[in-house]
């Protein structure tokens, strides 16, 4: 039997079907950079953040074990459909509009991250983290969202499309403005680019 | 960006997120190759790819813990 870190995503989901704890564990740590950092870029808070994605996988749990799963193997665009619906219901419920969002309410505390780091590593880490959340802070939502999808997410702008119900060429050419968008920030901010 | 397509941008961004297959990719790398303003494009468009990379992030130990405690739980109920 092929070790649990070679096992695509279809076995891991019917392993865990049938009763097997690891491939839950294994599916986890594939995919929680690539969750987190798409709900966290999205809602621009870290609790926030854990928060949903906490719910976000309790929920693909509980519709793995109830059998509800049935996306032929694509584990990553139905999980992430899943914390997408959750971070739009929670601007709902916050009744926050997400591109009305202050800017100002930037805090490192949002954004410090848990693995231990030497303090020097730590503030490099910060600030890196700090400046890609100002150039993602900038866009429009609707051009934000699709950054995030493509970047962080690892969608393809085919499953993007699908995912928001839109057509490719906006999709695309959503990406296209954001792009623009960030080149031009980071010249007139004299963001450093890595060499 | 004034003089570069819309549609060879979108070149660009599938080609840069590895999203066309070989026949456009040998299409788009020798458009890259020949022609500077696409080349700068294209650059440009890598640049911030490679800034966003800097943002990825992590959930902490503790939430991972807390939903791995909470699938034990499901799988036992």
């Amino acid at each position: 039997m092929a070790t649990i870190q070679l096992m695509d995503d279809r076995d891991l989901v019917h392993l865990y079907q049938s009763g097997d704890q690891t491939a839950i564990n294994e599916l986890i740590r594939r995919y929680k950079q690539k969750i987190f950092s798409t709900i966290y870029f999205l809602v621009r808070n870290r609790e926030q953040a854990e928060d949903l994605f906490q719910e976000a996988f309790i929920k693909i749990i509980t519709s793995l074990r109830k059998n509800h799963y049935n996306e032929q193997g694509k584990f990553l665009p139905w999980a992430l459909r899943i914390a997408h619906n959750l971070v739009i219901d929670h601007f709902r419920k916050e009744k926050l509009m997400p591109m009305q969002r202050d800017t100002d309410d930037f805090s490192v505390i949002d954004i410090l991250p848990q693995r231990s780091r030497n303090a020097v590593e730590q503030i490099e880490y910060d600030e890196k983290i700090g400046m890609v959340r100002e150039l993602l802070e900038k866009l429009p939502y609707e051009q934000r969202e699709v950054v995030i999808l493509r970047h962080y997410a690892g969608l393809s702008f085919k499953e993007i499309s699908k995912m928001l119900n839109i057509n490719l060429n906006t999709a695309l050419g959503r990406m296209h403005y954001a792009i623009i968008k960030m080149r031009e920030m980071i010249q007139k901010e004299k963001i450093p680019l890595r060499e | 960006m004034d003089h570069t397509t819309t549609r060879e941008m979108q070149d660009l961004f599938r080609y840069a997120y590895n999203e066309t297959g070989l026949k456009d990719s040998d299409r788009i790398q020798r458009k890259i190759d020949g022609d500077p303003l696409v080349a700068s494009e294209y650059r440009e468009v890598i640049e911030v790819i490679n800034k966003l990379d800097e943002g990825i992030c992590m959930p902490s130990d503790e939430v991972v813990n807390r939903i791995l405690d909470k699938a034990a739980e499901i799988s036992k109920g």
